[in-house]
């Protein structure tokens, strides 16, 4: 993970460590809602990572570029949620995607760092890794 | 007004961005505790929790201060989630000991008070804050509520 987000980050360390604890957090959110872990200590020790997060230097630095795609990627994530167990086959398909949404925040972070090129050069392959990495957990066809 | 906005308004003298942050802050507290205290075990309001911590987050004042303000974040989250197991417990000295520890969420405003005013300022706001906190959470009787 961390050989990606350097490149994401072009060369921009903070970056890098901002991808790295923003990959944690979001699958600290992850676990809570997956293996349902409402208990408070569970649920205030992600609000503190969230705080932490956002007052990350790079954050700091650019929370105004990036406020947008963490909040729209969130919504279409808990889409996802709400999909990925749906009785109907394409929701769960739309759903294996969706709840990728977060990809939008790591090339929202390589737009910052590098610019339209590596954002090409790396969306495509990740995507394909994150389809590897997780497919057919819901009865998704490969 | 709430009790609390004039309270708010002494600690950050005439900086609007600060009062907005408090302002948002002591809503995102609130949204917290009854996200706690309800059980709540919905991924759609963790979600929303989530994202009204984000904007909270990325206030000008918060942006600007971010590094201590953060750390309080840490040790305010601290305080309360030990005043959960306190105010449980069965020893009253526990439950006493928990009923101070809900209101650590105030140390924000000491502590916005403390960075734009100083510590008199700190001083000036902090006493009223235990005021209001405790008539608005607790009955005649002086039971917590």
């Amino acid at each position: 993970m961390r050989g990606f987000f350097a490149q994401v980050a072009n060369g921009n360390p903070l970056a890098e460590d901002w991808l790295c604890r923003y990959y944690d957090f979001a699958h600290a959110v992850d676990d809570v809602i997956d293996l349902e872990r409402w208990d408070p200590e569970s649920v205030l020790a992600v609000l503190v990572q969230a705080s932490e997060v956002y007052a990350h230097p790079f954050y700091v630095l650019h929370g105004l570029r990036l406020q947008l795609p963490i909040i729209t990627s969130t919504d279409t994530y808990l889409d996802s949620v709400h999909w990925e167990k749906a009785p109907e086959l394409w929701k769960r398909q739309w759903a294996e995607v969706m709840r990728h949404a977060g990809n939008e925040v790591i090339m929202a972070v390589g737009m910052i760092c590098g610019g339209w090129e590596t954002v090409r050069k790396l969306s495509a392959p990740w995507m394909a890794s994150c389809f590897i990495y997780h497919a057919d957990r819901y009865g998704v066809p490969k | 007004m709430s009790d609390w906005e004039p309270i708010y308004r002494k600690a950050v003298g005439d900086n609007e961005p600060a009062l907005n942050f408090l302002l948002a802050f002591h809503r995102y507290c609130h949204e917290i505790d009854d996200f706690i205290d309800d059980g709540v075990r919905a991924p759609d309001k963790f979600i929303a929790l989530l994202v009204h911590a984000n904007v909270l987050y990325t206030l000008p004042f918060f942006a600007l201060h971010a590094r201590e303000l953060s750390a309080a974040v840490a040790t305010i989250t601290r305080a309360y989630a030990d005043s959960l197991w306190l105010t449980a417990s069965e020893e009253a000295w526990k439950r006493q000991m928990g009923d101070t520890l809900r209101f650590a969420g105030n140390d924000m405003v000491r502590l916005v008070a403390q960075i734009l005013g100083g510590y008199d300022r700190a001083r000036e706001v902090s006493g009223n804050l235990i005021l209001v906190a405790h008539e608005h959470h607790h009955d005649e009787q002086g039971n917590p509520i």
